[in-house]
């Protein structure tokens, strides 16, 4: 064994520090400490590794312990209102005994609007009036900016990693087109659900975050909404779930095609039958 | 407790526990957006699960205890969803960077990092966890752990203290 056979085995070892690493051949263990023992250079080495895993380990204990992150924390203001609002919209117990059985049958609640108790009427309409006039507002920005800008056209992976980013979360209560929802996808699930806009390199595309119940706890979900001219590589299914499921960080997504709009639907988990169970009632059957 | 009890239990508990989750969050998930979904899904399961808190004195524990199981769920799940042998050392928003010259601070550096790495350093660094303790957690067998930690400390040493490669390579 020469000298940078030595550093190629200390490197491959998990921790230097260890002296019972394992999984390391016995035969080759030996023969790089019969090299240790004469080569003052490999021990130095062997000694500033070991060095750096003692100093590595301490300042991740510190960083763990630190309780400073004000700037992040900050820009996860919005996030924790958002939190708030759909905790306010799930359904507990006494609403889910009003979700229809065939419903329950499918394993699935479907969730109501999100309705807090002390909104009041007027509040409701107020805030409703707020949304279509600033739905109406965005709307007539993509126009303009789809008329006057270059094209730029959007890779569906950059669409899904900085849509399913909560942070880059442009306008709450903002849709590109107001009801421009898919019809091959339940729009009880979306009944209530407050869109928000990101940008994406210039593009606008539409989030709708919204949550469900199954058996086995509770699935969130995000439905993206783009203008099929946006994207560069076209989805090829023309109804949800037609198009097969993609992994995109903690999201299992599906894209499809409905008229002009492109449509993903994205949940925290890859079950099929999760997926299956945003289908339509007439489609499901 | 009935059903708007534990709404309103949890709805508390976002209020007290908010912060400190998301920086616990921040520092497994390495990136907002991430310290975000698993903030939002830990208090979702807590709604489901809150009538198991028998003391409320330790609910960020026990908040946190979830989040934590939520993440190392999250990679189990893309581990098995994956076609890849191995995943990437490094994190997708690092992967098209410019080889980067000069130190990176601590969080920088595990940022770069893509999640299946990071958390092994996490668990075994940070948290003094075993290498079996870290296989079982992340099913995974223990010499894959092993050797994943080692790419990866080799990986922190040239982003934190390149200087010391550099005299090994002289």
């Amino acid at each position: 064994m020469n000298c940078g056979d030595v550093r190629l085995w200390l490197a491959s070892r998990p921790s230097v520090a260890d002296d019972d690493a394992g999984g390391v051949a016995g035969e080759v263990r030996r023969e790089a400490e019969r090299h240790l023992a004469w080569c003052g250079d490999c021990r130095d080495e062997a000694a500033r590794l070991r060095d750096f895993e003692v100093r590595l380990k301490d300042r991740l204990v510190t960083w763990l312990a630190t309780d400073e992150l004000p700037h992040a924390v900050a820009e996860s203001a919005g996030a924790k209102a958002r939190l708030l609002s759909l905790l306010e919209s799930v359904p507990m117990d006494s609403a889910m005994a009003a979700v229809p059985s065939t419903a329950d049958s499918q394993g699935r609640a479907v969730l109501p609007p999100s309705r807090p108790a002390t909104a009041t009427r007027s509040r409701r309409v107020v805030r409703r009036l707020a949304i279509w006039s600033i739905a109406a507002l965005v709307l007539v920005g993509l126009g303009t900016f789809l008329l006057m800008s270059r094209p730029v056209r959007l890779d569906r992976t950059e669409v899904e990693l900085a849509s399913l980013g909560q942070a880059a979360l442009l306008r709450e209560g903002a849709a590109i087109v107001p009801g421009a929802w898919p019809a091959s996808l339940d729009r009880r699930l979306l009944r209530g659900a407050v869109p928000a806009v990101v940008e994406v390199r210039g593009r606008l595309v539409e989030v709708i975050q919204f949550a469900f119940r199954r058996r086995s706890g509770v699935v969130q979900g995000r439905l993206l909404i783009i203008p099929v001219a946006s994207l560069v590589d076209r989805p090829s299914g023309t109804v949800y779930l037609s198009g097969g499921l993609r992994y995109v960080d903690r999201f299992a997504a599906t894209w499809w095609v409905e008229g002009q709009f492109a449509y993903a639907c994205c949940l925290t988990t890859a079950e099929e039958e999760a997926f299956r169970s945003l289908q339509p009632r007439r489609l499901a059957t | 407790m009935d059903s708007e009890e534990s709404r309103a239990l949890v709805q508390q508990l976002v209020a007290s526990c908010y912060d400190p989750l998301f920086r616990y969050a921040l520092r497994l998930g390495g990136s907002v957006p991430a310290a975000e979904d698993l903030v939002q899904e830990t208090f979702l399961v807590a709604l489901e699960r809150v009538g198991q808190l028998h003391e409320p004195d330790r609910a960020l524990g026990w908040l946190k205890t979830t989040l934590r199981n939520l993440f190392l769920a999250g990679l189990r799940r893309r581990r098995r969803e994956s076609t890849e042998a191995e995943p990437e050392l490094l994190a997708v928003a690092a992967r098209d960077e410019v080889d980067r010259a000069g130190l990176l601070d601590l969080p920088e550096a595990l940022n770069r990092l893509s999640p299946e790495f990071r958390a092994v350093v996490l668990m075994f660094y940070g948290e003094g966890a075993s290498y079996r303790e870290i296989a079982d957690a992340l099913e995974l067998p223990q010499g894959t752990v092993m050797s994943r930690l080692a790419r990866a400390r080799s990986a922190l040493r040239d982003w934190l203290e390149p200087e010391t490669r550099a005299v090994t390579n002289s």
